[in-house]
C-alpha cells in the first residue's frame, strides 16, 4: 500500500494526459446552429465547382486549429462522398498545435486561425530546409459573444480592451468590471462582467491578444477553456457573460455584438464589412502544408485543398457560419497549389 | 517436521522474499528514474547562452571607403554592408568574399551618404547628403533556382517603403529615422534649426493580417514640428508611430505621444540623475521598453507605469549587467527581449530584460566600428575600425528562464507592480512571456483545499456510518457501490461539472447556503422529536442500523423547505440578488465556474478513496476490543471515539492522505469546470489553474525543447515534489500514529 501512493498519482497524471486527447472530441458537441440574425453571405459565381481527379485515394491528417474543426470535418465529409477510399482523420486542439504536428510529419494539413509566427515558421524551416505554405480557405470575423438577454449594442476596441485586458493598451481609462461601465441600466448595471476565452493554444486567442488586447495581456480572470463551443456555452448559461470566439459558433443562446475602432459608430460583423475591413476583427483562416519547392504538391492534399475552395466547399463555409472567400481570393489560392 | 518439507520451504520463502524486494526496488527506481526524466529536461532553463566565433576576415574595400552600416540574414550565410555612396556590398560569410554591389533603390544619383539608422535588423532609414532620405527594407531570403528550382540561394532585395525629397523638409535634415508600422510608415527627422520634423506615409502593406487590398497613401504630408529647447544627442520612435523618445545632450529623456497633427510631450526627466548623460539609447524587441547606458556603464531599462496620481510615465523597470568603462552603443535582439550592449574598450554584454540574465559577456575586437545581431539572434556580426569582419555564432536557448522569473514577483511590461502571472503565449512573436508558477502551485492547492473540505467530513463520517452503525446488508451494498465512483473517468464528472452543475449551482446559489443552514437545524429539530418518541419500542427498533430510512425523507424534507423559503428570504435580506450582496458586502466577484464546483467535482473524485480506507481501517480494528467496550457498557457512540477511531487512526490518516495526493494531481475536472484562472485568491466564489490542468492545457502547443515546454516540465517536478512530500509526511505522521496505539 505504501508504495503505491506516489505511484499512483503518477499513473493517473499519465492517464489524465492521455483523456486530455477525447477532451477536444467531447467538447465539440454540436452547438453550431446558425442563428438567422445576420443573412447568409452569397456565394462568388465565379468560384468553380469541384472536378474530381483519377487516382486520389490514401490517408490524409489534420492536426490544429479548433475554429475550423467542424469545417475541416464537413469538408472530410464532402471529399470522402467524392472518394470512398480516401481517410481523414482531424484532431482540432488549437492552431498552435498544428506546426509542431507538421514539423514532425504526423499531419498533412495544419489549419490555423492565425498566421504562424516566426519562431514556428523558422523550426519548420530548421526541420524541412524550407517554409510551410499558407493557403487561405475561408474568412472570419472573429466574434465578441454576449449572452441572448444582454441589451448591449456594440463596443469599441477600446471598451473591449478595457474588460479583457489586465494592461489596458488600448488606453481606456479604467478598468471594466461592470456592465454598467459600457452603459447597460437596470438588472445589468451592477452585474459584473464574467469572462470567458480561449486557452492559448488557439489561433483565436493570439488573434484576439494582438487585435483587441493591442498586443496587451489577458485578465487572470478570463475564464480559458479549451474549445470555441465551452466558450459558447459558458455565455449560454452566463447573463453577465462575454467572451469571443469564430462567427461560426453562433448559436441562439449567445449574440454576436457590433465592434468599431474607435467611437460608436458599431459595424455589424457582416460579409460586407468583413471584406470591405470596416468590422475590425475580419480575418482569414488557413490551412498550411509542407510544399517542396520545385515539386508539385502531393496530391491527395491538393485534391482536398481543391475541394475546399470548390463551389461544395466554400458552400459548406456558409453553412458552418464562417464567410467564404471571394472568387478573386480563391483564384489566387489556387495559383498556388498549382 | 520433514527435513525436506522445512528446506522447500525455506527455499520458498527466499524466493518470495526476493521477489518481492526486485517489484519493491523496481518500483522505486521507475519512480526515480521518473524524476530523473522530469528534472533533466528541465535543467537546460538554467544554463546560460553560448558563443564560438565562426570566421574573421578582411572586407575588401576601397581606400576611401566608409562603412555605413552593416547587416546580415538570419541564416549566417550572407551579410552585406553599405558604403557611402549608397552601395550595398552583399558578402558571402562561408567563402569571405563579396558577390555584388547594388546600390540602394533611389540612391543611385547620390554622391555621398549622412547617416543611416537600422531597425528591426534590416530597415534601414537613410539619409543623403542632398537632403534625400528613405526607409528602406533590406531582405535576405531564401529563393529556389535552378531547372528543377532545388537549389537553395540567399538573394538580396531591396525596396523602399518611404522617400522624401529635400523639399519636403522644413529645414535642412541633420538626423533621420523612419519606422514601418501596421497602418503606414512614420519619419522623424531632426532639423538643422534644432527641431524634430514628423512626417507620415507609406502603405498599410505591413500588416500581415490583411486580407484587404493594399492602399497605397501619398508619400506624405509635410506633418508637423516639434520645437525643442535643448540639443538632442540620440532618438528613436517605436513601430507604429505612437512615440518619440529622444535624450538630450544634458541627459534627459523626452517622450512624446505622436498624433497625426500634433505632438504632446508627456515625460521631461533626467533618468539617471541630474548631470549623468546617457551615452545610448534603443528601444527593446517590442517597442514597449527602452534601454538606456551612462558613462559609468550602466545598462538600465524603462518602460511606462502608471503614476498613483494617474497617467503613465517611464520608469526604470531593470538594471542590466555593469560595463568597466562608457557604453557606447545598445542593440535590440529582434528575436526575444535581450540587449546587447558594447562598451569602449570593445566588451559586449548581451543580457535579457524580464528575467535579467547575464547571457554572455566577451571582447569582441578593439575599436569596433559597427555591430549587428542577425534576424534570429543567433549570430553576432562585428566590424573593426582596421576593415575586418568578425562573426560569432550565439545560442541562446532559454534566455528568459530564472528561478526569480518562476518563483518570485516580476515587473512586466506595461504592468505597473511587481506581481506574479502566468501568461505563457501569444500570438505574436514580441510578446514578453509570464511564467510565474506561483498562481499555478496556489491553485493546485486551493483545489485540493476546497475538495478535501467537501469530501473529508463526507468520506470519514460516510465510512464510519457505514462500519459502525449501518446494518451488514446495507454496507454490502453501498461500499462497492461507492468504490465504483471511482472508477468514473474524471472528464465525465468535470463534464457534468461544467456543463449541468456550474449553471444549476448559478441559478440556485441562495439554496445552497441556505440548505447548510436549514438542514443542521431541521436535523437538531427532528432529532428532538425524535428523543420524545423513543418510549415507542418500535420507533426505538429503528435505531438498530435502519436510521437510513428515515433519515433521507427528513433530508428531502428539509430540501423542499429550503426551495421554499429561499426566495422571500432572499427578497426580505438580500435586496433580491444573493450575487449582487456577495459582491457589495463581502467584496468578492462571483463566477459561475467557481471553488464549489471543484469542491463537489473533485470531491467526487476523492470520496471513495476516504471511505474506503476509513472503513477498511474500521474493519481491521480487532473485533475483541469492540466487544470488550460494548461488554463494559459503552454506548456504540462511546466505542466509537474512545476505541475504535484511535486504533483505526493511521488508517484513515492514510485515506485522507490518499484522497489529497488524488485530488492535487488531479486533472480533466479542474480542466473543465473551472475556468483555467490564474488568480492568487482563496475566495470560493471564483477558479482556479492548477499545475496538473496547466500541463494538459499547454503542452500541446509547447514547441518540443522550447522555453514554454521545459517550464512545463518544472512545472510537473513541482507536481512530483507536492505528492511526495505529502505521502512522506504521511508516512511520518502514520507511523507515530502506529506507534502510539500499538498497544491496543
Amino acid at each position: 500500500m505504501e508504495t503505491s501512493f506516489i505511484e499512483n498519482s503518477m499513473e493517473n497524471m499519465m492517464k489524465n494526459k492521455m483523456k486530455w486527447a477525447g477532451l477536444a472530441a467531447a467538447t465539440l458537441l454540436s452547438f453550431s446552429l446558425v442563428d438567422s440574425a445576420i443573412a447568409a453571405p452569397k456565394l462568388d459565381r465565379s468560384i468553380k465547382s469541384y472536378q474530381k481527379a483519377n487516382g486520389v485515394g490514401g490517408n490524409l491528417n489534420s492536426i490544429g486549429s479548433d475554429t475550423l474543426n467542424n469545417l475541416m470535418t464537413y469538408w472530410a465529409e464532402g471529399f470522402r462522398k467524392k472518394y470512398p477510399n480516401v481517410n481523414i482523420q482531424i484532431e482540432g486542439k488549437g492552431s498552435s498545435t498544428a506546426p509542431p504536428a507538421l514539423i514532425k510529419g504526423t499531419s498533412q494539413l495544419g489549419p490555423m486561425s492565425r498566421k504562424m509566427k516566426n519562431k514556428e515558421l523558422e523550426a519548420f524551416e530548421k526541420a524541412h530546409g524550407f517554409k510551410p505554405m499558407k493557403v487561405a480557405v475561408a474568412l472570419d470575423s472573429l466574434a465578441v459573444f454576449v449572452n441572448k438577454d444582454n441589451p448591449i449594442k456594440g463596443l469599441n476596441l477600446k471598451q473591449v480592451d478595457a474588460i479583457f485586458s489586465s494592461t489596458r493598451k488600448g488606453g481606456h481609462k479604467g478598468e471594466i468590471t461592470k456592465w454598467g461601465q459600457v452603459g447597460l441600466t437596470g438588472k445589468f448595471k451592477n452585474m459584473p462582467v464574467s469572462l470567458f476565452g480561449r486557452n492559448s493554444a488557439s489561433g483565436t486567442y493570439g488573434y484576439f491578444k494582438k487585435k483587441a488586447l493591442f498586443k496587451g495581456d489577458y485578465k487572470a480572470t478570463v475564464k480559458e477553456q479549451p474549445g470555441s463551443s465551452s466558450v459558447i456555452q459558458g455565455i449560454t448559461e452566463d447573463v453577465g457573460g462575454i467572451g469571443y470566439s469564430g462567427i461560426g459558433y453562433l448559436s441562439s443562446g449567445v449574440r454576436a455584438i457590433a465592434l468599431t475602432k474607435k467611437g460608436t459608430n458599431y459595424i455589424e460583423p457582416s460579409y460586407a464589412n468583413v471584406l470591405s475591413g470596416k468590422y475590425p476583427l475580419g480575418r482569414q483562416l488557413y490551412v498550411y502544408i509542407s510544399k517542396q519547392p520545385g515539386k508539385p504538391v502531393d496530391k491527395l492534399t491538393k485534391e482536398f485543398l481543391k475541394f475546399a475552395l470548390s463551389k461544395e466547399g466554400q458552400k459548406v463555409v456558409i453553412k458552418d457560419g464562417y464567410l467564404p472567400l471571394t472568387g478573386k481570393m480563391v483564384e489566387a489560392q489556387l495559383k498556388l497549389l498549382k | 517436521m520433514d527435513q525436506a518439507v522445512i528446506e522447500r520451504n525455506r527455499r520458498r520463502d527466499s524466493l518470495a522474499r526476493q521477489f518481492i524486494t526486485l517489484g519493491g526496488v523496481g518500483i522505486l527506481i521507475c519512480v526515480i528514474g521518473i524524476l530523473v526524466l522530469l528534472v533533466q529536461v528541465t535543467i537546460p532553463l538554467f544554463t546560460g547562452a553560448e558563443q564560438n566565433k565562426l570566421t574573421t576576415f578582411p572586407v575588401a574595400m576601397e581606400k576611401d571607403d566608409q562603412i555605413m552600416a552593416v547587416g546580415m540574414g538570419k541564416y549566417l550565410e550572407k551579410a552585406f554592408w553599405v558604403d557611402q555612396k549608397a552601395q550595398v556590398h552583399l558578402l558571402e560569410l562561408v567563402k569571405n568574399k563579396e558577390v555584388s554591389q547594388t546600390a540602394i533603390p533611389g540612391f543611385e544619383e547620390e554622391k555621398s551618404l549622412l547617416s543611416i539608422s537600422k531597425h528591426d535588423n534590416n530597415y534601414l532609414s537613410v539619409l543623403a547628403e542632398s537632403g534625400k532620405a528613405a526607409l528602406i527594407e533590406v531582405k535576405l531570403s531564401p529563393v529556389f533556382v535552378g531547372v528543377e528550382r532545388n537549389k537553395r540561394e540567399i538573394q538580396l532585395k531591396m525596396k523602399s517603403l518611404l522617400e522624401f525629397t529635400p523639399s519636403q523638409f522644413l529645414d535642412k535634415v541633420v538626423k533621420f529615422q523612419a519606422r514601418q508600422g501596421e497602418e503606414g510608415a512614420i519619419a522623424v527627422a531632426l532639423l538643422a534649426n534644432g527641431n524634430f520634423q514628423v512626417l507620415r506615409g507609406g502603405s498599410n502593406a505591413a500588416d500581415e493580417d490583411s486580407f484587404i487590398e493594399v492602399e497605397e497613401t501619398e508619400s506624405s504630408t509635410q506633418g508637423y514640428s516639434i520645437e525643442l529647447d535643448s540639443e538632442i544627442s540620440e532618438y528613436v520612435l517605436d513601430k507604429n508611430g505612437e512615440w518619440l523618445i529622444a535624450t538630450t545632450k544634458e541627459g534627459k529623456l523626452l517622450r512624446w505621444q505622436l498624433s497625426e497633427e500634433e505632438a504632446e510631450l508627456y515625460d521631461d526627466f533626467y533618468p539617471l540623475g541630474e548631470g549623468h548623460k546617457i551615452t545610448a539609447l534603443t528601444l527593446v524587441y517590442g517597442d514597449q521598453s527602452v534601454a538606456i547606458a551612462n558613462e559609468a556603464g550602466e545598462v538600465k531599462t524603462l518602460s511606462l507605469v502608471r503614476q498613483p496620481a494617474g497617467g503613465k510615465r517611464l520608469t526604470i523597470t531593470h538594471q542590466l549587467t555593469t560595463h568597466r568603462s562608457k557604453v557606447s552603443k545598445l542593440i535590440p535582439s529582434i528575436r526575444h527581449k535581450s540587449i546587447l550592449s558594447l562598451d569602449e574598450t570593445g566588451v559586449i554584454n548581451l543580457d535579457h530584460l524580464t528575467s535579467e540574465n547575464h547571457l554572455l559577456q566577451f571582447k569582441v575586437a578593439t575599436g569596433v566600428k559597427d555591430f549587428t545581431f542577425s534576424g534570429r539572434g543567433n549570430g553576432l556580426m562585428v566590424l573593426d575600425n582596421s576593415g575586418s569582419l568578425h562573426l560569432w555564432k550565439v545560442e541562446t536557448a532559454h534566455p528568459e528562464g530564472a528561478w526569480k522569473v518562476f518563483f518570485g514577483k516580476m515587473l512586466y511590461e506595461n504592468y505597473d507592480e511587481p506581481e506574479y502571472v502566468w501568461q505563457s503565449s501569444s500570438g505574436s512573436d514580441d510578446f514578453e512571456a509570464k511564467l510565474s508558477l506561483i498562481p499555478l502551485m496556489f491553485g493546485s492547492l486551493k483545489g485540493t483545499l476546497y475538495a478535501m473540505l467537501f469530501a473529508l467530513p463526507l468520506g470519514i463520517l460516510g465510512g464510519i456510518y457505514t462500519n459502525e452503525f449501518a446494518g451488514p446488508k446495507f454496507r454490502n451494498i453501498v461500499k462497492p457501490t461507492v468504490e465504483i465512483t471511482a472508477a468514473i473517468p474524471s472528464v465525465i464528472i468535470g463534464f457534468i461539472a461544467a456543463l449541468w452543475l456550474a449553471p444549476l449551482i448559478d441559478i440556485n446559489l441562495l439554496q445552497l447556503f441556505m440548505f447548510f443552514w436549514v438542514l443542521p437545524l431541521g436535523f437538531a429539530m427532528f432529532l428532538f422529536l425524535w428523543s420524545k418518541l423513543r418510549f415507542i419500542p418500535k420507533v426505538a427498533a429503528v435505531e438498530k442500523s435502519r436510521e437510513i430510512f428515515v433519515i433521507i425523507p427528513v433530508v428531502l424534507l428539509l430540501f423542499f423547505v429550503t426551495q421554499w423559503i429561499t426566495p422571500p428570504i432572499e427578497l426580505a435580506l438580500f435586496d433580491g440578488d444573493f450575487k449582487k450582496w456577495i459582491l457589495n458586502v463581502i467584496g468578492a466577484d462571483y463566477d459561475q465556474r467557481n471553488s464549489i464546483i471543484i469542491a463537489f467535482g473533485l470531491g467526487f473524485i476523492v470520496i471513495p478513496f476516504i471511505f474506503t480506507m476509513t472503513d477498511d481501517a474500521l474493519s481491521n480494528v480487532p473485533p475483541s476490543l469492540k466487544a470488550a467496550s460494548e461488554a463494559l457498557g459503552a454506548s456504540r457512540w462511546q466505542t466509537l471515539w474512545k476505541v475504535l477511531l484511535p486504533s483505526a487512526s493511521p488508517g484513515l490518516f492514510a485515506g485522507v492522505i490518499l484522497g489529497m495526493g488524488r485530488a492535487i494531481g488531479e486533472t480533466m475536472i479542474v480542466l473543465m469546470a473551472t475556468g483555467n484562472t490564474p488568480i492568487i485568491d482563496l475566495s470560493a466564489f471564483n477558479g482556479m489553474r492548477t499545475l496538473s490542468a496547466n500541463i494538459a492545457v499547454e503542452i500541446p502547443e509547447a514547441p518540443l525543447d522550447g522555453t514554454l515546454y521545459r517550464v512545463l516540465f518544472l512545472s510537473a517536478v513541482i507536481l512530483f515534489g507536492f505528492t511526495f512530500m505529502i505521502n512522506s509526511v504521511a508516512e511520518f505522521v502514520r507511523s507515530l500514529l502506529r506507534k502510539r496505539y500499538a498497544q491496543f
